[in-house]
């Protein structure tokens, strides 16, 4: 049998194509080229070489339309056996090929030529084709005798040695033609015996020689048929044909009669050219008639060329059900073929046929027959063949190399496509993607590949195919199975050079894990470049930070930028999984990245069986630009790898459908990962990097419940560019208990050149922990949203928003300038707050202090009372807070008690400050008040008082008291009306200024201070109470005596306006003594001085008292012991309102000793609002007022 | 059940698979009297993949469901049965018994069709899985090719639904 095979190859002149001399293989193919062009020669462009020696036998030669054609043999063929019977298997014609620059001896090459061509007996034709001689070459051959057959093309172009090719074929042909008259003249003249080897294997006896005599004319006329059809006249071919077939019906030679019937239809499709369908069913007919006849004869292999013939003819979609009954019935003969290489031809032409027609499967199954039928030879060869063959079906059984895989470039759109549907993927085109699941099928192919592969000592190819083998099917394959091919990898892998590539990747699986995070260090922002603060607006670039508004929007999910910048190391999470039984070891691995901008750093790893791992692969980008990552490189098995992760991403998605046999990642105990886009990844130029680190250590400070410390935190530009914005804000927890940030430091040292560092310093006031709580609980929300920093526990964090210059260099030219983005840096401010000195409560004493009566009278006298009230104050500031001052008096002091409790392990140091507002300095400067440290031992608990003496309003202001009493009397059922609320507003302030300016400071060892956070403490104690802490009596008492009688006595008695007289007699109050050195026996003159604190004008009447006591407590009425007792009643004065009047009164003292001087008055038609501070109940009760008692120490004059 | 099928036709080779429209074998069963040899497995499986290239042009020319001996190679014949919802049954064999063929074709057909009674003994979830495809089955025979397409389902889903077939056939044809 034949390949190729068609109803035309009966008039095709056959001629060998043979290499001669020296023939690099480049030219053979180029020569062979320009020939196998030339397989239709014109019968009207060769009548210029055409003589007509005799009168052509072909009488109806179409030189119009009519054409020689050609089967060009190159390397030539062996001679058939069934050249008489089928003249066109005859070859006709060889043409030598020779290279003359490599094969000098044009003499040589033509002896070679001639020995060749003795081969080919039949050979009506030869010529030498000789290209590109050199000039000494044609010289020689001028004079040579090697006559037509040499034919020498100079060098040319392409086009001119085609020209020149084509005139010699035409020669050729020109030549052919006149031989085939030749031989048909002869023929019909003489006649020659024709035989067949069907003859040959019949014995001649008599009856057989007669036989073969009668059939030996219409064998003749079939020939020259034959010729006829080869010198491309039809309708001669028909006419000898016509004759032959009634010879050989009437000789019963079935095989000629077929054979000449099948003459006929390529004489019709020839005649009749480009109307094949109109000569269709007539062909159809008379080919079924051929192939009747055909199988009445012993030999086979005719009966399936002339099926195979038919179907050629046939093959097109809608006759496909016949063409595939012809090939049915074909491949059903292949049994009877007794010679392999009939068979391998039979398999590969129906093969062929089942392709043309469209039929995948079928061609691939024949394909793979022949294929099979190639790896029953054992060579070399023939396994090389088996691979082709075998590789061409791989597409229809889909488990082609990924190399020669066109579709897979389709992909990608297929995928994005139904990735763009929101995610879902509709199944269909997935089902698409993994058509065709016959495993087995798959497996078996694959295997032969690798088999053939092996043998042809293809190591590309066998690793390839193993690679495929086991990455698509090992849950399909035992572990040993898999060890097997692990070895194949590794053996072909030897054989092929180092660095060798495949399209195909093996093990391990690789899938794109996550992009981790930017640490929170490396923050890039966008710059908003309209504002001012440009950080503003724009969400942090940092990936994959999930906002719940984005989700509407599939291209806004989808599209997830990532900016990288040029120099800094950037890290990719992939996952590595080896579902299969062996170690596998991936020698390296790194990103693949094809846009040339980016370094790449492998790593090895390995995996044991059925594992998976997560490993980091880092790189560094190198210039600007987009950048994708597709995939990773492997180098795993001695061959590199591009694995893509899409086709993982494939491969799970088919899994998770059932379509694919198993998931290689959950096989090997990974838990399932959401599919990870890989985002548009962006390389930047270089950003500055601000690195920071607090000084001292970045662990924790360690402070107690209200410490101050400061804490300087370093700034140092990593980057190599310079900072030359920079913005510190605050966010997080606790963002209160930062006092201070030097900001201006650090805008001070922009620009921030690379390497630079700048210290700033953080003041930080520890929080309270009980606080905290609470805060917890109720922010909860607000740390959801917050996120990272919920992580980061309670403490305060600096961000520090900075960008270096705002436009690049080689920017400025351009129209809009692109703002490269700034950064963020975030810095923890770890504080690890321990409690420290706890508060246990306020309360509001009275405290009775009693007063010390001493001898010596220290206290000067002054007649300007401004600046008596002033210096005496500012003398005794260290302690009077504290201390009592004996000759002043407490009478009713408030104090206020804080209890303070210490439950850590360390020595407390209080010190309780007050802050003063001096009254006479206009600029409200103030003046603090220390009092001595208080300490408080560990597990201990102290009481600290703070006298509220000084808190007192110099004006008794009525804007104080209808709240009050308001509120005290009548807190129901009254509106409460502007004005009410405004003193209310301002009561409220005044508890407020005055509970800030007092304040309790601790130490602890030698770096620990802070302060408590006693306010709202401070001021739930003073509440109430604020009134009488606020307010100072309507009117202020005070004595003196009077100088002007005694300039020799500085003796004053003079109380200054801040002392205090009750309106109570009875109530509780430690006597203030006046003291001074007065003697009996002596008019004493003396004043009164009255105070109106009040802003109206107060009438009274004024008394005053004097007793002579003993005991200490002699004014509580009942149960002092009064010897003696007188007073002086009935002063009737009007006191302005804020001014002050002087009473003169003289005094005579009979007896030396102690004696009290009390003033008091009754108020005339007192305002509701006295009344109110009096809390008096009804209005007719006189309001009585009196001040604190002075003590008068009289001396004897004896 | 495919035994049983063997010894009624006497066929020494026979290899059953149910494909999918998808082209996709759901059910592969080699059967037969004669040595089972994997090779040989192989091979009718190869012979029944490329059948399908036949019975995709086949099945549109004829009404017939049952295709009988539409392809074969070397004695072996392949026989199929296309439903309306165009699953193909087939089989190779290697006798010529049409009449026990059809028959055991129709017979897995009904099973096939009616198989949704049968999940209600395994699982009710199952039967929701593959009421659809059942539905729409039921749907197109009773109009041919009315276009509309079966809702595709997940290969696992259809296996393990053959599998469940199949030992429902045992049990059947044990009986």
């Amino acid at each position: 049998m034949e390949p190729d095979v068609s109803i035309e190859s009966g008039c095709m002149i056959r001629i060998a194509v043979l290499p001669v001399g020296d023939m690099p293989r480049s030219n053979m193919r180029d020569y062979v080229s320009m020939l196998l062009r030339l397989n239709k020669i014109e019968l009207s462009s060769i009548s210029s070489f055409y003589t007509e020696h005799q009168k052509s036998p072909f009488a109806h030669q179409p030189w119009e339309n009519g054409s020689l054609r050609f089967k060009f043999l190159v390397g030539g063929a062996q001679p058939s056996a069934w050249e008489d019977f089928q003249s066109n298997r005859k070859i006709l014609g060889v043409i030598g090929l020779c290279h003359c620059p490599s094969s000098p001896d044009l003499g040589a090459v033509y002896e070679q030529f001639q020995g060749i061509r003795k081969a080919y007996s039949s050979a009506l034709v030869e010529k030498c084709f000789a290209f590109c001689p050199s000039d000494s070459q044609v010289q020689l051959e001028d004079g040579g005798k090697k006559g037509n057959n040499l034919i020498l093309f100079p060098p040319a172009d392409r086009q001119t040695q085609e020209f020149h090719i084509q005139t010699m074929m035409q020669d050729l042909a020109a030549a052919l033609l006149m031989e085939f008259e030749k031989y048909v003249l002869r023929a019909e003249s003489a006649g020659t015996i024709l035989k067949t080897p069907l003859d040959s294997q019949t014995s001649l006896g008599s009856e057989e020689v007669i036989k073969a005599k009668k059939r030996r004319l219409g064998r003749a006329q079939k020939t020259i048929g034959d010729y006829c059809l080869l010198a491309g006249s039809p309708v001669d071919a028909n006419d000898h044909y016509s004759t032959a077939i009634e010879l050989a019906r009437l000789t019963g030679d079935v095989f000629w009669h077929a054979g000449a019937l099948e003459g006929t239809v390529c004489a019709l499709l020839l005649d009749r050219m480009g109307q094949k369908d109109q000569i269709l069913e007539e062909a159809k007919y008379r080919y079924y008639d051929v192939i009747q006849l055909y199988r009445r004869v012993p030999t086979v292999s005719f009966e399936l060329q002339a099926a195979l013939k038919l179907a050629r003819f046939l093959c097109r979609r809608e006759l496909a059900k016949e063409v595939v009954d012809l090939l049915m019935s074909a491949a059903d003969g292949a049994k009877s073929l007794i010679d392999a290489s009939d068979r391998l031809v039979l398999y590969v032409e129906i093969a062929r046929l089942f392709g043309n027609l469209g039929y995948e499967r079928k061609a691939a199954f024949f394909s793979r027959q022949v294929a099979q039928l190639y790896l029953q030879q054992d060579n070399c060869w023939a396994a090389i063949s088996a691979l082709q063959v075998l590789a061409m079906t791989s597409k229809a059984y889909r488990v082609q190399s990924k190399g020669t895989n066109a579709r897979s470039h389709s992909f990608p759109n297929e995928l994005r496509l139904s990735h763009l549907e929101g995610g879902k993927l509709n199944s269909q085109s997935i089902v698409s993607l993994f058509e065709c699941q016959w495993s087995t099928l798959q497996m078996v192919v694959l295997r032969e590949i690798l088999l053939s592969a092996v043998r042809a000592g293809d190591p590309l190819a066998a690793w390839s195919a193993a690679a495929r083998l086991l990455r698509s099917y090992y849950p399909l394959i035992t572990p040993a199975g898999q060890s097997g091919l692990a070895s194949a990898l590794s053996n072909s892998a030897e054989r092929l050079p180092s660095g060798t590539r495949c399209a195909d990747p093996a093990v391990p699986f690789v899938r794109l894990h996550s992009f981790p995070f930017y640490p929170s260090q490396m923050d890039i922002i966008k710059r908003n470049s309209g504002k001012e603060e440009w950080w503003t607006g724009s969400i942090p670039s940092g990936p994959f930070i999930y906002t719940p508004f984005s989700k509407g929007d599939p291209n806004e999910s989808h599209k997830q930028d990532l900016i990288w910048i040029v120099g800094e190391p950037v890290q990719v999470l992939v996952e590595l999984a080896n579902p299969c039984g062996f170690d596998l070891t991936v020698d390296s691995i790194y990103l693949s990245v094809y846009s040339n901008n980016f370094n790449a750093f492998p790593v090895s790893v390995c995996l044991p069986p059925n594992t998976s791992k997560v490993i980091s692969l880092s790189g560094i980008p190198t210039s600007v630009g987009p950048l994708t990552i597709p995939g990773c490189i492997v180098h795993c098995f001695g061959v590199i790898t591009e694995h893509l992760f899409r086709d993982v991403d494939n491969l799970l998605i088919g899994a998770a459908q059932g379509l694919v046999l198993s998931d290689p990642f959950r096989s090997c105990g990974s838990t399932k990962i959401k599919n990870v886009l890989v985002p548009n990844i962006n390389v930047v130029p270089p950003l500055p990097l601000l690195v920071s680190h607090v000084v001292g250590g970045d662990s924790a400070a360690i402070l107690y419940e209200g410490e101050i410390r400061d804490v300087w935190v370093c700034l140092a530009n990593a980057g190599s560019t310079p900072v030359e914005q920079a913005h510190i804000s605050l966010s997080g927890k606790n963002q209160d208990s930062v006092i201070s940030i030097g900001s201006e430091i650090l805008k001070s040292a922009l620009p921030l050149k690379p390497g630079a560092e700048v210290m700033i310093p953080v003041t930080i006031k520890a929080w309270q922990l009980g606080l905290v709580d609470s805060e917890n609980s109720t922010n909860k929300n607000l740390t959801g949203i917050i996120g990272r920093t919920s992580k980061e526990g309670s403490s305060p964090m600096l961000v520090i928003h900075y960008a270096g210059p705002s436009q690049y260099q080689e920017e400025v030219q351009t129209i809009e300038p692109i703002l490269p983005p700034g950064r963020r840096v975030v810095v923890p401010l770890h504080v690890c707050v321990l409690q420290g000195l706890s508060f246990v409560r306020a309360r509001l004493l009275s405290m009775e202090i009693p007063a010390h009566i001493r001898e010596t009278l220290p206290i000067p006298v002054y007649t300007d009372e401004a600046v008596s009230d002033e210096v005496p104050v500012n003398e005794t500031k260290a302690d009077c807070l504290v201390k009592i001052d004996p000759y002043r008096g407490s009478w009713g002091l408030r104090l206020l008690e804080l209890e303070l409790s210490n439950p850590t392990d360390v020595v407390f140091e209080i010190s309780v400050s007050v802050q003063m507002e001096d009254p006479t300095t206009s600029d409200g400067e103030t003046s603090d008040f220390h009092y001595p440290k208080t300490r408080i031992d560990r597990e201990y608990s102290a009481r600290v008082l703070i006298p509220l003496e000084h808190f007192k309003l110099p004006v008794f202001d009525r804007s104080f008291l209808p709240k009050e009493t308001k509120r005290v009397e009548s807190s129901y059922g009254k509106h409460s009306n502007f004005t009410e609320r405004h003193s209310k507003a301002e009561l409220n302030a005044s508890i407020k200024n005055l509970t800030s300016r007092i304040k309790v400071r601790w130490q602890s060892g030698r770096n620990s201070s802070g302060e408590l956070n006693i306010k709202d403490a401070v001021q739930a104690a003073l509440q109430t109470t604020i009134m009488d802490i606020l307010l100072p009596d309507p009117l202020t008492f005070g004595f003196r005596l009077s100088r002007n009688k005694f300039s020799t006595g500085p003796l004053d008695a003079q109380q200054n306006a801040r002392s205090h007289g009750r309106h109570h007699s009875g109530e509780d109050g430690r006597t203030k003594v006046l003291n001074c050195s007065i003697l009996a026996h002596e008019m004493t003159p003396m004043e009164v001085l009255v105070r109106n604190n009040t802003k109206e004008l107060v009438k009274m009447s004024l008394s005053i008292t004097c007793k002579d006591v003993a005991g200490d407590n002699c004014f509580d009425g009942d149960k002092a012991t009064v010897l003696w007792a007188g007073v002086l009643s009935g002063i009737r004065v009007d006191v302005p309102p804020l001014q002050e009047i002087t009473h003169s009164f003289v005094m005579y003292f009979l007896v030396p000793g102690e004696y009290t001087l009390m003033g008091s008055a009754v108020i005339d038609d007192a305002s509701d609002f006295l009344r109110d501070r009096a809390r008096t109940d009804s209005s007719n009760e006189p309001i009585f007022c009196s001040g604190p008692p002075f003590r008068l120490h009289v001396l004897g004059t004896a | 059940m495919v035994e049983t099928f063997v010894k009624s036709v006497m066929a020494s080779t026979a290899c059953f698979v149910i494909v999918s429209r998808n082209d996709i074998p759901i059910y592969e069963a080699e059967v037969g009297s004669a040595l089972k040899k994997e090779e040989a497995a192989h091979q009718h499986q190869f012979i029944l993949h490329a059948a399908l290239d036949i019975v995709q042009d086949l099945a549109w020319t004829t009404s017939a469901m049952f295709l009988k001996a539409m392809d074969r190679f070397s004695d072996l014949v392949v026989s199929v049965y296309v439903t309306a919802g165009h699953t193909r049954l087939m089989l190779l064999h290697d006798s010529r018994n049409e009449d026990g063929i059809k028959s055991f074709f129709q017979e897995v057909h009904e099973l096939y069709i009616k198989r949704q009674h049968i999940y209600d003994l395994f699982s009710k979830q199952l039967v929701e899985m593959n009421r659809s495809i059942c539905m729409v089955d039921q749907l197109v025979e009773l109009h041919p090719y009315s276009g509309s397409s079966p809702p595709p389902i997940g290969m696992v889903d259809a296996l393990l639904v053959y599998h469940n077939l199949c030992n429902v056939f045992m049990l059947y044809f044990h009986k």
